[in-house]
């Protein structure tokens, strides 16, 4: 078995001006856009060239914008050491903000992390190395995992020492430069003279993600909610990030708004800077959360499961296609609170406490259903209200490229109490449509291809919702 | 800045009665996780400034919950680690003790929220004592102090089991009931003056039940009738590295007790607790139920001590006149299944001269109509010379939704979700039969 011999790093001056992501210095601001996970694509990659082709995929990762002081070294080389090592180096733009430079060379230099790594690194330079026989000063000139090669000697005593690491080899001591064992940028410019410029470093990274979670905590009397939306970003760039704007995209928005006239993706800024340590998790809000708030409780009425995620890549222009809704519905009972977002809130799990005495009780922890400024909680099954869905007309003009299709949906409230139904349609056969007048009660968009309607069913009371839709392409 | 963060002494592994003092932590156990409210003592200077407090190990930033902030304005939560590999290595990783395989795709490293379900009668294997989990608050504070926060998360480092014992006397009329709960602490963290609950249930299953029960009250619907599992309050109690054992209190006044012959041929084994029905035509049938009869003793229950005990097994022993104790049998207390039994019934040996015969005269599914129809009859032989009281017990296998059409002692006891009981007398020398009809329903799709 192979002994890996103690590696001695002794911090020595640099030659060159070395600075890190962590340690930027004063008056450094570091901005970070982060996107969330990839949603699922809708359509299966096979499907006519799928997702790439013609289509805007969804951004990954993090862009870091990283303003700060340099040291501009008398050859011209600026070193930033702990980068990222998940940066993508075809991202990295370095620009000047005072005194103009040019960038002749750019160059992402990986970290390194084991010792063989390490030692790579510093072939050419000076080493100690310590072995029964005493010390033995030098410059290391190769180094595999059996030995090492050091040059010893000056002038007509020069010669070249070949040490066996296993046994022999004891401790070794180098010189570094501070960060130079890091995952670093390094760049040749042109500045009029050497010294301090301000630049702007900008570059895409993987890494960095984050998801939500929601607490909502549900009063004794049922009357009141406290609710608040939790991002967790997750650091796993190797690189820590001191005092961070961060701004989290929504990465469901983004995908609905791939190449479709809606709202752009949503984004969140948190207020405040944040520190990003390397491997850590840091969690903060995205909006002042809401206390004592008054809860609404839903019937969540579905009469057909959303197919619209196979209808992204051609229409659905088969009028008798799910013409008649039968044994697909379902109704749940939901917690319905509002919530300062223009939005939909990003998709995340959401868990529902309720203070019974000095306890609290576990009730729910699902994925939070969200429209712009409600979000909504899950809470079970509903076997009361029932429903059916039909199409009364369906038109398709082949030549105008047009479907126009009205639907009927009727409700029945079984309960004894009167219960607010949302009813959620689905606009699935294609995603350019629109609704038409005759809407009946009117409803509000709930997202890229779906509609809400709002109705008050009264115990064992009946009511339909009728609407026109006009598909068109 | 950094604050001091008030560490909470651990003071002892013992339950501290009721009426002790406000309890600093609120844990509530679950059978499969343990929930923990943790408070934190914080003193702060004004302004802005950081706090870093210790919670249980391998919990994850995203597990975190602030409950209270106690007037703290709180900036950000940090989590250090585990660590996040940043390309997802070629090789499976090395054995670490709180990597689960359940769920791998959506779990981070090291998230151990979950058990392991390979074998679920298999009793979970308590991860080893690790480093607890440091996080760090920013915080601001309107002016300095004293500050105490809540935090709130999840963890399967607080495992527990519960055991009884019923002691009774020579004479064999009355036992009196002791139980403790061990939960065994590999947080890394110690617990001092924690409110303990105990809910035996998952945590998923008492959710989608907490979950009806409050829509059902928000929208006036009709919960399930099946009996499900209530909180029981332990007490406080100091939850120190290792195993504490919590007396249960309020459970030993002394119940009445006399022998009993059961013949409960098909047990819990089979119980299938969907409301869908197994329709499966020899289930309970093929291999043939046993004929045995167990001499058992029939021990009272107190409904309202009972409430929301635990299950575990308990052993009935004998204190003899000379003080010595020993064991008449063993047997399991509070299961699921007797949930709403007003009797517990611990077996001690074979009933002599007695036997037992489960024959089905009938199964009949009929799927336009979501019922599913079973005859059975019970043989009960007795060769005594005197007449001897058997209890019989049955379990409704197949399903949850079921009812009993047709029972002929006219007595039936239900005992639980997917169990219920028959009384009958056999004189002697001679045979019982007893008969009944369950009917098994299912909702449509």
């Amino acid at each position: 078995m192979r002994v890996v011999p103690w590696l001695v790093v002794a911090i020595g001056a640099s030659a060159v001006a070395v600075m890190s992501v962590g340690h930027a210095g004063p008056g450094s601001r570091t901005s970070i856009t982060i996107w969330g996970a990839p949603a699922t694509p809708v359509a299966p990659a096979s499907l006519y060239g799928g997702q790439a082709y013609g289509a805007a995929s969804t951004p990954t990762g993090a862009m870091i914008v990283d303003r700060r002081e340099v040291d501009v070294a008398a050859n011209g080389e600026v070193r930033i050491a702990g980068v990222p090592a998940t940066l993508d180096p075809a991202s990295v733009q370095l620009r000047s903000i005072g005194e103009s430079f040019t960038v002749s060379e750019q160059r992402f230099v990986p970290g390194a992390a084991t010792p063989d790594e390490i030692l790579q690194r510093h072939v050419g330079e000076p080493i100690t190395v310590t072995t029964p026989k005493g010390e033995v000063a030098g410059v290391l000139r190769s180094v595999d995992a059996q030995a090492l090669v050091v040059e010893v000697g000056s002038g007509d005593q020069r010669r070249l020492q070949v040490m066996r690491r296993d046994g022999f080899v004891q401790d070794i001591r180098l010189a570094i430069a501070a960060g130079s064992d890091r995952p670093s940028l390094v760049w040749r410019v042109a500045a009029k003279k050497p010294g301090k410029h301000e630049v702007e470093v900008s570059y895409r990274a993987e890494g960095l993600a984050w998801t939500t979670d929601y607490l909502a905590i549900l009063d004794e009397a049922q009357h009141a909610l406290d609710f608040s939306a939790w991002a967790t970003v997750k650091n796993a760039t190797t690189a820590t990030f001191e005092n961070a704007e961060l701004t989290l995209v929504d990465p469901a928005a983004a995908a609905a708004a791939a190449g479709k006239p809606v709202a752009a993706p949503a984004r969140f800024t948190v207020p405040g800077a944040v520190r990003l340590g390397s491997g850590e998790s840091v969690q903060v809000e995205l909006f002042p959360p809401r206390t004592a708030a008054k809860p609404r409780t839903v019937v969540v009425f579905e009469a057909m499961p959303d197919q619209s995620a196979s209808f992204q890549q051609f229409q659905a222009v088969d009028c008798n296609q799910l013409a008649t809704s039968v044994g697909t519905a379902r109704a749940e009972v939901a917690l319905e609170v509002d919530v300062p977002t223009k939005a939909a809130l990003p998709d995340g799990r959401v868990r529902l406490f309720k203070r019974t005495g000095s306890r609290l009780e576990v009730v729910t922890e699902d994925p939070l259903r969200s429209i712009a400024g409600v979000a909504r909680i899950r809470l079970s099954p509903d076997g009361d209200v029932t429903g059916e869905r039909h199409a009364v007309s369906c038109n398709y003009d082949e030549h105008a490229h047009v479907i126009k299709e009205k639907i009927e949906v009727k409700l029945e409230n079984k309960g004894k109490q009167v219960v607010d139904v949302v009813a959620r349609e689905f606009l699935w056969r294609w995603p350019m449509f629109k609704i038409e007048s005759d809407e009946s009660p009117r409803g509000t968009r709930a997202g890229a291809q779906t509609q809400e309607y709002r109705l008050s069913l009264p115990a064992g009371g009946k009511k339909s919702i009728t609407y026109t839709v006009v598909y068109s392409w | 800045m950094k604050a001091w963060l008030l560490v909470l002494a651990a003071c002892g592994g013992h339950a501290a009665h009721p009426v002790a003092p406000a309890a600093a932590h609120d844990i509530t156990l679950y059978r499969d996780i343990a929930l923990v409210r943790q408070r934190v003592e914080v003193t702060v200077p004004a302004g802005a400034s950081s706090v870093t407090a210790h919670i249980a190990a391998a919990v994850t930033g995203d597990r975190v919950m602030v409950l209270d902030r106690g007037g703290l304005e709180l900036r950000a939560v940090h989590v250090a680690g585990p660590a996040v590999p940043v390309v997802a290595p070629a090789a499976p990783a090395p054995a670490v003790e709180d990597t689960d395989a359940a769920d791998a795709s959506s779990e981070a490293p090291g998230d151990d929220s979950h058990l392991d379900d390979a074998d679920p009668d298999a009793p979970p294997e308590p991860p080893p004592i690790a480093p607890p989990t440091d996080v760090t608050l920013d915080i601001a504070a309107p002016h300095a102090g004293a500050y105490s926060l809540v935090l709130a998360y999840t963890t399967n480092r607080l495992q527990w089991d519960a055991d009884y014992t019923m002691t009774t006397t020579p004479a064999r009329d009355a036992a009196v009931l002791r139980g403790a709960i061990a939960v065994r602490n590999t947080t890394g963290i110690a617990f001092a003056g924690a409110a303990l609950h105990v809910i035996d249930a998952d945590l998923g299953g008492w959710r989608t039940r907490t979950a009806e029960y409050l829509a059902s009250a928000l929208v006036g619907g009709t919960p399930s009738t099946t009996p499900a599992a209530t909180v029981r309050d332990l007490g406080v109690a100091s939850l120190i590295a290792g195993e504490t054992r919590v007396e249960i209190a309020g459970i030993s006044a002394p119940r009445a007790m006399h022998s009993v012959l059961v013949y409960d041929p098909i047990g819990t084994r089979l119980d299938n607790a969907s409301a869908i029905p197994a329709r499966e035509d020899k289930l309970g049938i093929e291999p043939a139920p046993p004929t045995r009869i167990t001499e058992s003793f029939e021990i009272q229950r107190d409904e309202r001590a009972a409430a929301g005990l635990p299950a575990g097994p308990v052993r009935l022993l004998e204190r003899r006149a000379d003080g010595a104790l020993g064991v008449l049998g063993e047997s399991r207390l509070f299961d699921a299944a007797t949930r709403v039994a007003d009797v517990d019934t611990i077996a001690i040996g074979t009933a002599e001269g007695v036997v037992g015969h489960r024959e089905r005269r009938e199964l009949t599914i009929d799927e336009d109509r979501r019922h599913l129809t079973e005859e059975f009859v019970i043989t009960l032989d007795n060769a005594r010379d005197h007449e001897v009281g058997v209890l019989v017990r049955e379990h409704l296998y197949r399903g949850q939704n079921w009812n009993v059409a047709f029972e002929s002692t006219r007595r039936p006891q239900k005992e639980g979700a997917q169990q219920f009981s028959m009384r009958s007398s056999v004189p002697a020398r001679s045979q019982q039969k007893i008969l009944y009809v369950v009917v098994y329903t299912w909702p449509a799709n």
